[in-house]
């Protein structure tokens, strides 16, 4: 069975060799080098983030503003509301839980989280590490895919208009049955 | 019954596609039945996640359905690669025989029965591939070919009028002329309760039918024969040349 293939204007580039961004964070007076985040870390992530991230996905799915841009195809103004969302409930909820904080720093440096680097890391550090963070896994970069990705599903999802079109012609045609 | 047109030769080739995870190019193909069954589970599990708002799980079903479909582990797999994986892997293993209200987000009734509903289904398919197929051959069919294949068994087994493929485009009956029409959707053949009823009231006519008039142990060749192909009376045990035993 034929299956019609919709090009993914951000799929990596095959054959070419991929440098792993990297990049360096000093956690209790130690510097320790971070790579890009794995789904399994992702996962780890999500997790400790449930309460938050799932309030930003209930905002984002009941948002009027946000449904109206992802279906018009502006991912641009529906990215400004993920942000804000993102600012308003994930940053809000690391900044008043210090331990939260640690755990996310322990998921992203790939660290046990009572290791002594995190025991002794000032308030400050852990903090950068959430920014390095969202520089090193490019975060614009994952929501273009993102995107792409919500896009191609929601084209392969019925859609109501095409409910519609079918009423339509269900008015003008004679009956079968 | 509607029939949809079918390239029987090419659903017997795996379909196949080639992306990056881990930094390294990896080759991935169609899945074959026994996980694309596994995998469509996950694809459920994601949309339940989605319409229940509950992020974790949502990254907890990905995850899963990359790693079976792809061979790879997560731990190597980069959170951008993985996106774009995600929909090259729901494409390869995308057939258009799937039941498209099983995306829904209205799921309350189907999440209550989707345990007995998909232990049912896997039974259903895989008993009655069982009876042509070996098991190495299921494992490894082609998910629309295997649709398609226990279709054609269930005709065989002249209950015919409960496997109509269910695409969207034929997916609706309309009710009533004019402007009060009305389009309601079809009884889809992967919806528990009508696959149950319309199964079991077949097979009841067909044994009613074939229930000899007298029950009698001594009753030695049968007072009706049913032509299975067609379920309808053919005539007398004596005409047909079904004698004492």
């Amino acid at each position: 069975m034929e299956q019609e293939q919709v090009k993914n204007p951000y799929a990596p580039v095959i054959g070419e060799a991929v440098e792993k961004p990297s990049a360096t964070v000093v956690l209790g007076g130690y510097s320790v080098t971070v790579y890009p985040m794995t789904v399994t870390s992702l996962e780890a992530l999500t997790k400790e983030l449930s309460e938050p991230l799932n309030v930003v996905l209930r905002e984002l799915l009941t948002s009027p503003d946000t449904a109206g841009a992802i279906s018009a195809g502006n991912y641009d103004a529906a990215f400004g509301v993920i942000q804000e969302l993102f600012q308003k409930h994930i940053a809000g909820a690391l900044a008043a839980a210090p331990g939260l904080l640690r755990r996310v720093a322990a998921i992203v440096i790939n660290f046990p989280s009572d290791h002594p680097l995190l025991a002794n890391a000032s308030l400050r550090e852990l903090t950068d590490v959430w920014s390095v963070l969202a520089e090193l896994n490019d975060i614009s970069l994952i929501w273009e895919r993102l995107s792409g990705l919500v896009g191609g599903l929601a084209k392969r999802l019925p859609s109501t208009e095409q409910v519609s079109t079918l009423l339509e012609q269900a008015q003008t045609e004679p009956d079968v049955d | 019954m509607d029939r949809v047109a079918v390239d029987v030769l090419g659903l017997m080739q795996k379909r196949r596609k080639r992306i990056v995870l881990g930094g390294e190019e990896v080759e991935i193909t169609s899945l074959g039945f026994l996980d694309w069954l596994r995998f469509d589970s996950w694809r459920v599990d994601l949309m339940s996640a989605l319409a229940e708002a509950d992020v974790p799980a949502m990254v907890t079903a990905c995850r899963e359905m990359l790693e079976q479909a792809t061979g790879v582990s997560a731990t190597r797999m980069e959170v951008g690669e993985a996106l774009v994986a995600l929909l090259a892997v729901w494409d390869l293993n995308q057939i258009q025989f799937v039941d498209p209200a099983l995306l829904a987000p209205q799921k309350q009734l189907y999440k209550d029965t989707v345990v007995e509903w998909k232990n049912r289904m896997v039974l259903d398919f895989v008993g009655t591939l069982a009876s042509r197929f070996s098991m190495a051959e299921i494992e490894d069919m082609d998910p629309a070919f295997a649709i398609l294949m226990w279709q054609q068994l269930r005709e065989e087994q002249a209950i015919a009028l409960d496997a109509v493929f269910y695409s969207s485009e034929m997916g609706y009956k309309r009710q009533g002329s004019g402007k009060s029409a009305r389009l309601l959707p079809r009884p889809s053949p992967f919806d528990p309760f009508w696959l149950a009823d319309r199964r079991g009231r077949v097979q009841r006519l067909l044994m009613r039918a074939a229930q000899p008039e007298i029950l009698s142990p001594f009753v030695t060749q049968p007072t009706r024969v049913i032509d299975m192909s067609t379920g309808k009376r053919v005539g007398g045990g004596n005409e047909n040349g079904a004698g004492a035993g």
